[in-house]
């Protein structure tokens, strides 16, 4: 029989036990018996020499190296009656530990789901992107020149090399309306680098890619769900994209949208570039055996090679990293990293809570633990047994820990806009983050378990035996640890708390600081003109004149502007080089396309200069308009209007050359992004370039939503093939752009209040319970005349010390946290001073219930009872 | 009768392990063997056999078995497996090495005390 069979046929065992033992006593009796004595005394005499049978049993219990599954087994028995019958206990140390495991496991699986659990590609580890390197070190795309070059080098570090670019697109068929996708043009080979297959169909050939192939397109799996309803006869029909019909080759599997997002994707033919624009993003799979170091030397040196000849260069050469570090965010970034660590601390907080609990509880199971002690318990048995108690608590907090993390996932999941997160972020409960729990889970256990346990097993025997049992106080081991604890967990939710400090600060600043712009009153949508019947700018502005121009119909009240992008949303990135043509000193801004009526539509004057002209870029003269950021960092303090800036070539631009604008007008700073200090942002005029994609400011005096309609049916009237989308007045427009701060914010104060909540619960507890525990010594008091007043302040006067204790070490660990988390200076003395007052207020009046109680003592009853 | 001696800590193992060595054989027997064959000087301990008993066969040394025993009543016979053929042969090999040294130790310490 194997340890296992063992363990489970106990009662077998304990059968053939009995029954070897009296086999053996049996014969003993039968031998002395024929030696002559009579049964009773054969039997006295066998009794004598065999000795004990209980004890000679328990030893061969102990050698079949069975028993401590049973003792186990039998404590768990003990420690679920005990948890069962203290249930006002048991329910507040589960909610705590599932609260802070709860919270916890949400926020490893958010971290899990952007950090670490890589794209769903196969084999994702060898696939790399690849891009030039400017004169700053920073990523470049590349141009259709170097991309050919690095496929034609055939590198011995990559196996094959990929190109795409990203653009919206029109799609259009007879049957449904026409509807805007995101488009990514790749090259032929796009599929094969990354192992992918279409679900139906091909993948696109090498001579779907080059001049004079048939137009083809690739469709997403979603889209094709959506708007095919999943139609298996859809290869080689034609659809319409950007104006120009297109066949289907192939479908791809639901949930596949490398690489950003995409809905479809045509060959990178299909898309007309200048040699020499940056505007391509590479990506490549490692040869068998290479490494990122051979790729990223081998790169270098094509590029290089290419920088020789003018006019396009790459002067830092290329830079190789893995595709996962290029889409996941860096889980060593001190934003994710605070992110952990709060979870983490909330674990800590719930903990310390627990313990505390224990401890508290501990005391007054004193007199059963002395009584088991001096029964012939071992003190090891004793720990185990209140480990096991622990072990149960963080077990049941788990499984309870789990529902949280769910609900706690799907309001996360519901707070983010569509589209708000890459397409490859699920929320998957995978391996690493039930270890992770699990992992936590036995932290829990050691946390909250193992320094009760020990007190406690130290009882001193003579001494509990000899107190009766409600009057044991507690020594000064258990009030040390209860003081670490409720220290500690004080000190973290005061840290907890002035992050949230901090955030509700920044969506102060955010709403109350700048000009107000009336979202109310504006509407916003996005535009995307085919690009096969829109050719040139000059026809593209002709739509959007004639659109703004069908809007207003003559209402002077209106005002609709057309630009890049709304003023929530951060618009492209653009080097100004602030100090003559030194390009590694370069400065990143932000870049907005507008039109004459942008400020108007928005409703903000600006503070100097003038608005750009309506045919402004027409003309020879370079203008823009910064904002005051703008002018403050880059401009002299002179009057604005007038000087000149220096800026780098558009990224994608087919010059090369930089730019030098003249300032015309200074705008207000309004707020891009939820961040302290506003971007420098410049506008420059829409007219030259008028791209295919836009979005317009429709001003109003109605509410926005009863226009929606007439844009729409404005819109189908000029062209039914164009599209619009995202219909939204500018304050839903603001609220969805701002969901990132919006869900940090409401992570934040989940935090925070639930360490508050937590902290608060454990010190009334605590506070009851020293009130129980001095009841002896306050009914003395007060029978020797001390007055109800000093009793309660008697009770406070300890509380206050320990949370004065508490907030000390918290304004340290949130300067601390500051410093770790590099977030220097935010933490305000004045939000130190608020949390901390918070926390007082709260901590003293859950106090004041046990300390009141502890003032209607009955000396008289307390005396008696002794 | 002579006089009974304690057994030596850790040789009730050894020589339970030689007693079952010759053939299958149930607890009681093995304690009238060891008596008899050591002339009755080492009484075994009944208290302390059958955890022996146990914690050998717990390590694989000894198996059991259910068998009738030589009066029809069924008895647990233990048998020797070949990992404890092995143990027997290595402990009793030490035990002879340390029981040589210790004869050596008071011949010599005799021959100096005279």
């Amino acid at each position: 029989m194997n340890w296992w069979q063992r363990v489970r046929r106990r009662w077998q065992m304990e059968d053939e036990l009995d029954a070897e033992l009296r086999f053996h006593f049996d014969r003993l009796v039968g031998d002395y018996m024929a030696s002559g004595l009579s049964e009773s005394d054969a039997r006295q005499r066998a009794r004598a020499e065999f000795g004990g049978v209980e004890e000679v049993r328990d030893a061969c219990r102990d050698a079949r190296g069975t028993r401590w599954v049973h003792d186990i087994v039998q404590d768990v028995r003990f420690s679920a009656r005990l948890l069962a019958k203290d249930r006002g206990f048991t329910i507040v140390a589960v909610l705590a530990l599932a609260l802070g495991i709860g919270m916890n496991n949400a926020m490893f699986t958010i971290v899990n789901a952007l950090c670490l659990h890589g794209l769903p590609i196969d084999d994702a580890d060898r696939v790399v992107d690849i891009s030039a390197r400017d004169e700053a070190d920073r990523a470049q795309p590349l141009s259709r020149r170097e991309f050919d070059e690095l496929r034609s080098a055939h590198s011995h570090a990559l196996e094959d090399v990929a190109a795409y670019v990203n653009r919206p697109a029109t799609l259009r068929d007879e049957a449904v309306a026409a509807e805007r996708i995101n488009l990514s043009y790749v090259s032929a080979n796009a599929l094969s680098v990354i192992r992918q297959q279409p679900f139906l169909g091909r993948a696109f050939r090498l001579d779907d890619d080059g001049a004079g192939g048939a137009a083809v397109v690739i469709l997403g799996g979603n889209l094709w769900r959506a708007r095919y309803a999943a139609d298996t006869g859809i290869i080689g029909k034609a659809v319409i994209i950007n104006g120009a019909p297109a066949s289907v080759v192939g479908v791809m599997p639901e949930g596949f949208r490398f690489p950003d997002g995409a809905d479809a994707w045509q060959p990178l033919s299909a898309i007309q570039s200048p040699e020499d624009a940056r505007m391509l993003r590479a990506y490549g799979r490692l040869a068998s055996e290479a490494t990122l170091a051979e790729a990223q030397g081998s790169v270098t040196a094509i590029l290089q090679r290419q920088a020789q000849l003018p006019p396009r260069r790459a002067p830092g050469g290329a830079m190789v990293v893995s595709i996962n570090d290029r889409y996941m965010s860096n889980i060593s970034d001190p934003a994710w990293l605070a992110f952990i660590t709060a979870g983490l601390l909330l674990v800590v907080i719930a903990c310390s809570n627990v313990a505390n609990l224990l401890l508290a509880r501990g005391i007054r199971r004193g007199h059963e633990i002395a009584i088991r002690l001096s029964l012939g318990a071992t003190r090891r048995r004793i720990v185990r047994q209140l480990l096991v108690e622990s072990a149960m608590l963080a077990v049941c907090g788990c499984v309870l820990a789990l529902g949280i993390s769910i609900v706690a996932l799907k309001v996360f999941w519901a707070a983010i806009p569509k589209g708000g997160l890459p397409y490859w972020v699920t929320l998957t409960t995978d391996a690493r983050v039930i270890l992770v729990l699990v992992l936590v889970c036995i932290g829990t256990v050691v946390l909250s378990g193992v320094a009760p346990a020990l007190h406690l097993a130290r009882t001193n025997l003579n001494f509990t035996m000899k107190e009766a049992a409600n009057t044991v106080s507690a020594g000064h081991g258990a009030r040390r640890w209860t003081q670490v604890f409720l220290t500690l967990q004080l000190a973290l939710t005061v840290i907890m708390l002035s992050g949230l400090g901090i955030t509700v600060r920044s969506f102060y600043l955010l709403q109350h600081r700048g000009p107000l712009i009336d979202t109310r009153h504006i509407l916003t949508f996005g535009i995307t003109l085919p690009t096969e019947a829109y050719r040139t700018p000059e026809q593209r502005l002709a739509f959007y004149r004639t659109l703004q121009e069908r809007i207003v119909g003559g209402n002077h009240e209106m005002a609709v502007s057309v630009a890049s992008a709304l003023p929530a949303s951060p618009g492209q990135p653009r080097q100004v080089l602030a100090d003559g043509q030194d390009r590694s000193r370069s400065v990143p801004v932000r870049v907005t396309l507008i039109d004459d009526g942008y400020f108007r539509a928005l409703g903000v004057p600006l503070l100097a200069g003038r608005p750009f002209a309506p045919d402004e870029g027409a003309s020879a003269r370079m203008s823009m308009i910064v904002n005051k950021r703008f002018a403050d960092m880059f401009l002299r303090r002179e009057d604005a209007a007038g000087q000149r800036v220096r800026l780098a070539a558009a990224p994608g631009s087919p010059s090369q050359a930089d730019e030098i604008r003249t300032v015309v007008g200074v705008a207000p700073s309004l707020r891009q992004q939820p961040t302290l200090e506003p971007d420098p942002l410049i506008y420059l005029p829409l007219s030259p370039s008028a791209m295919s994609t836009v979005v317009v400011l429709v001003r109003t005096q109605e509410d926005p939503a009863s226009l929606a309609s007439l844009v729409r049916e404005t819109a189908r009237h000029i062209d039914p093939s164009v599209p619009l989308y995202g219909v939204m007045s500018l304050e839903d427009a603001n609220w969805e752009a701002r969901w990132n701060a919006r869900v940090s914010a409401g992570i934040i104060s989940t935090l925070a209040l639930i360490a508050l909540a937590l902290a608060t619960v454990g010190l009334a507890a605590l506070t009851a319970h020293a009130v129980a525990q001095r009841s002896r010594e306050l009914g003395i008091r007060l029978a020797l005349g001390a007055t109800r007043t000093e009793v309660v302040s008697l009770v406070l006067k300890r509380v206050l010390l320990q949370v004065t204790v508490g907030l000390i070490f918290g304004a340290i660990g949130a300067k601390a946290w500051e410093r770790l988390f590099g977030a220097a200076g935010t933490t305000s003395a004045g939000t130190l001073a608020i949390v901390s007052v918070l926390v007082l207020i709260v901590t003293m009046g859950v106090s004041a219930w046990p300390a009141a109680r502890a003032a209607r003592i009955d000396p008289l009853l307390m005396l008696r009872d002794q | 009768m002579p006089p009974k001696s304690d057994l030596p800590q850790g040789t009730l193992d050894m020589l339970i392990l030689q007693v079952v060595a010759l053939e299958p054989i149930h607890g009681y027997a093995i304690a009238q063997r060891i008596r008899q064959i050591s002339r009755e000087v080492v009484q075994v301990p009944q208290g302390s056999l059958y955890p022996a008993l146990h914690r050998l066969e717990n390590r694989k040394v000894l198996v059991a078995e259910w068998k009738q025993s030589e009066t029809g009543r069924d008895a647990k016979y233990y048998r020797l497996t070949a990992k404890g053929r092995a143990y027997l042969k290595s402990e009793a090999e030490s035990w002879e090495r340390l029981s040589e040294a210790i004869r050596l130790i008071l011949r010599d310490a005799r021959g100096t005390a005279r």
